[in-house]
């Protein structure tokens, strides 16, 4: 259970660099373009599969983090074994929506892989390349939600928040 | 029917505590896979929502803000605004709301705002004798302007899910930004003159004010060029957030040297942290929304809407009311991305400009923060302030009434956020 931890942990870590890496693409590419007249090509394409594997890969470790944005405004009032069997629940739901994600999401990913299917834009990169990221994402966000389903069901609900350890948000 | 038992099925995901991202695309695939429709389109959907180029403008703005923020650039605005305008009448507040406003241009996030010069405000005005519920309110309304004031990463959502011109939004929002500053200040001016334990803040020297003005310099340097090569056209809103990440290494790293490794790698997760939550939100939002739309439910909300509001004035006082309602329960990205692809297609029916719209709901997203007991800006403000819930919620209320009064002003005249924009 605790290398599913790790790996998710890892694997946000590297998301984390992707974006500070995809800032000094793009930096580097408005600077090319005006100091240098010479846009780059793979810039733009590059940031965008960045954007989308760094978001992904990201997605179990804040399950893990409990970072997730979540409505905690009753869960917090109620008694621990209700919460205990409302956070499970809620664990499984995360699972099975990561289920559906990593099935659906490799029919696709391996359609454009098999078919040889590409961007057709300048860098002319197969689809399946950024299409795999999606059941990728899925595949460990059920990992990761059903260990913390395991871990919730074992341990009990985790008290409720306390105010100053506030979520992210916008 | 069917739209109030999938209004049900939602706010019980929701309420239950299911992480929002997840009980809006777990929604949206059940109800795809229970109308026989493919669910391929949840994992196309995901996709073709996050493999976005102007989304990229998410995580640079948040690595911008994260690192100015670990390069205690808030403390060194506040220092100078102080010193410039700390002695007039209620001038720590107005220092307060101007460095809100100022930090607001180089932040898209109001939690930031607030968080960050309430750090360095509370105990300044509480130590110059004014009352807490005060104080409190002033900072979880002030972080406000964070979302409203250019950049902001809700008006990108905005864009991204109406497909409007993400510039034309910020631009819109710098209006009704200054107005709220205007009224904030206005309010706390007045409210100083009043008060009995208020106690002015001398006046500072001016080579302090040199010193301190000289620190904010770079840091008001880079937010002056974001927004006027984001209003000249020279860089993309993605580019200028590139231009803001790199800028804000230089100034924290370079100029100021306040950044460490250890800072700027807690800032590159954080900022990790805040954009997979939000684009996830918004990913699964996208694949509720075309759900939802397979079953008719946008159309007939705007049927029901076209057959039973006829003016634009009651058509915004009825999504005012059910905003402040949802506004007491749920946070305002969700709200946002619940309500806004479910009303988007009765603004052109209406007459509505959907870029005035964006600022209108932006401004009630704002309102939302800042209701008890729900709202991120009320546990920051709590949390930094160390204060009770009941100290904050009764010193919110009257910045609460000044937001719907700006709300109200930009109804009646609609050129203060559409002036920069479009005629200027």
């Amino acid at each position: 259970m605790s290398a599913v931890d790790r790996l998710s942990g890892w694997l946000a870590a590297l998301a984390a660099w992707l974006f500070f890496a995809t800032g000094l693409m793009l930096g580097w590419e408005v600077g090319a373009r005006y100091l240098f007249t010479a846009p780059t090509i793979w810039a733009e394409e590059l940031s965008r599969l960045f954007l989308v594997w760094g978001t992904f890969a990201g997605a179990a470790a804040l399950v893990h983090r409990r970072e997730h944005i979540r409505i905690t405004i009753l869960t917090d009032v109620l008694p621990q074994a209700a919460r205990t069997v409302l956070a499970v629940a809620s664990l499984l739901i995360v699972a099975s929506f990561g289920a559906g994600v990593a099935v659906f999401g490799f029919e696709i990913a391996w359609d454009s892989y098999a078919r040889g299917r590409t961007t057709g834009s300048m860098l002319d990169i197969p689809l399946a390349w950024s299409q795999a990221a999606v059941p990728f994402g899925g595949a460990l966000l059920l990992l990761q939600a059903l260990v913390e389903a395991v871990r919730v069901a074992r341990q009990g609900a985790a008290p409720p928040a306390r105010a100053d350890d506030p979520e992210p948000a916008p | 029917m069917t739209t109030l038992l999938i209004l049900a099925a939602l706010l019980a995901l929701l309420f239950a505590g299911v992480p929002v991202a997840f009980a809006l695309g777990g929604l949206g695939f059940a109800l795809l896979l229970l109308g026989g429709f493919s669910p391929l389109m949840t994992p196309a959907g995901l996709l073709s929502t996050i493999d976005s180029f102007v989304l990229i403008a998410v995580p640079l703005f948040l690595l911008m803000s994260n690192i100015l923020l670990k390069g205690g650039v808030g403390r060194d605005l506040f220092a100078a605004v102080q010193a410039w305008v700390g002695h007039l009448p209620g001038g720590l507040a107005i220092a307060t709301i101007l460095s809100c406003a100022l930090f607001a241009a180089i932040s898209g996030s109001s939690v930031a705002t607030a968080a960050t010069i309430a750090t360095v405000a509370i105990p300044e005005m509480t130590a110059r004798g004014y009352p807490r519920p005060f104080v409190l309110g002033l900072l979880a309304a002030g972080g406000t302007l964070g979302i409203l004031i250019p950049p902001s990463i809700p008006m990108i959502v905005f864009g991204v899910i109406t497909e409007e011109s993400i510039i034309q939004l910020f631009l819109a929002g710098i209006g009704p930004g200054l107005l709220l500053v205007v009224l904030f200040i206005a309010y706390s001016v007045v409210y100083a003159r009043f008060s009995a334990d208020y106690q002015p803040t001398p006046r500072a020297s001016w080579s302090e004010r040199r010193a301190t003005a000289l620190r904010a310099l770079p840091t008001f340097g880079l937010a002056a060029v974001i927004v006027l090569g984001l209003y000249s056209g020279v860089f993309t809103p993605t580019e200028a957030a590139a231009i803001g990440f790199l800028g804000a290494l230089v100034v924290t790293g370079g100029i100021l040297r306040t950044l460490d490794w250890a800072k700027l790698k807690a800032a590159t997760q954080e900022a990790m942290t805040t954009t997979v939550a939000i684009l996830l939100i918004v990913a699964c939002a996208k694949v509720f929304g075309k759900a939802i739309t397979l079953y008719r439910i946008p159309q007939d909300i705007s049927g029901f809407i076209a057959a039973n509001i006829e003016t634009t004035g009651l058509f915004i006082l009825c999504v005012s009311a059910v905003l402040l309602v949802m506004g007491l329960v749920l946070e305002a990205l969700s709200m946002m991305l619940i309500m806004v692809p479910v009303l988007a297609g009765s603004l052109a029916l209406l007459g509505i400009d959907t870029i005035w719209f964006g600022v209108y709901f932006v401004i009630m997203v704002e309102c939302a923060l800042i209701t008890p007991p729900v709202g991120l800006n009320l546990y920051v403000i709590q949390a930094v302030g160390r204060a009770r819930m009941t100290e904050v919620a009764a010193g919110v209320w009257p910045f609460l009434v000044i937001m719907l009064l700006s709300v109200i002003l930009i109804y009646a005249v609609p050129d203060i956020a559409l002036y920069i924009p479009f005629k200027l």
